[in-house]
């Protein structure tokens, strides 16, 4: 996995489901996003995302404020400084965020770098409801 | 809580690996300067050795395949990065409703599996 850009922390909802309609199976180009939040690090893994117990709706120059308020040590200095980052959990917090109820989630994810995308997708499809580029599906959930 | 769990993937051509405009290096500005050199190296070689010819097998691009890929699987989107009409349109070519046969798609994650994240995490 690679520990950029920033926003590998960030889980999206956003507009989706338009695909379809338009006839151009899969595609969104410009992704209109609000997003939460999940602060970093491992210890904050299943915990509410910043802001409250529901996700927080931020733009991303929000986004991109708080990365450095909390980061402050990497304020002011250049741009390649955010190969010094720690790496993101992205396996993690992605499974946190589908179990807390997040209504999407963004990650890499292409034949070099198959995982952990192939594990979010599964776990997405094991929750039973999601959204594809086939349009809308849920299944019923035994446990309810 | 249940509900739809959309699925976003970004990043599809791997910092362009994936596809026939590979460069090695970035401008600083660019955030695939982020992208380690050795890495880059390493997977265009893969690339060359072992994805290019399943695209040129099944007759289409390598950025088309790396966009099969993708969508062969329950994802809601792929954000793509666009820089010119003519990749736009083959981008959008890729999308059209047929993906990645089960033997292709085993084929490429067996290929991860075994070798493209043993290589690559090296």
């Amino acid at each position: 996995m690679t520990p950029f850009p920033p926003f590998g922390r960030v889980f999206t909802a956003g507009v989706l489901g338009v695909a379809p309609s338009l006839g151009v199976n899969g595609f969104v180009l410009g992704v209109v996003v609000t997003v939460g939040y999940r602060p970093t690090g491992s210890s904050n893994v299943g915990k509410p995302p910043l802001g409250g117990t529901t996700p927080s709706t931020k733009t991303l120059a929000e986004l991109v404020f708080i990365k450095l308020s909390l980061n402050p040590h990497i304020v002011g200095q250049p741009r390649h400084k955010w190969r010094d980052l720690p790496v993101v959990n992205v396996l993690n917090e992605g499974l946190a965020a589908i179990e807390e109820g997040y209504e999407s989630i963004m990650f890499v994810f292409n034949a070099l770098e198959q995982e952990p995308g192939r594990a979010l997708i599964r776990a997405g499809v094991d929750r039973g409801c999601w959204i594809n580029n086939q349009g809308s599906t849920c299944l019923k959930r035994t446990d309810e | 809580m249940i509900g739809g769990v959309g699925l976003i993937t970004r990043v599809p051509h791997a910092s362009n690996v994936l596809t026939n405009n590979f460069t090695q290096s970035f401008p600083p500005s660019d955030h695939r300067s982020l992208r380690r050199r050795d890495w880059l190296i390493k997977a265009k070689a893969i690339v060359d050795e072992y994805v290019k010819p399943i695209s040129d097998q099944l007759g289409i691009t390598l950025s088309q395949l790396a966009l099969k890929f993708v969508l062969s699987y329950p994802v809601s989107t792929v954000i793509v990065t666009v820089t010119s009409i003519k990749e736009l349109e083959e981008y959008v070519e890729a999308a059209d409703g047929s993906y990645l046969s089960p033997r292709v798609l085993g084929d490429l994650e067996r290929l991860y599996d075994e070798l493209i994240s043993i290589r690559l995490s090296q």
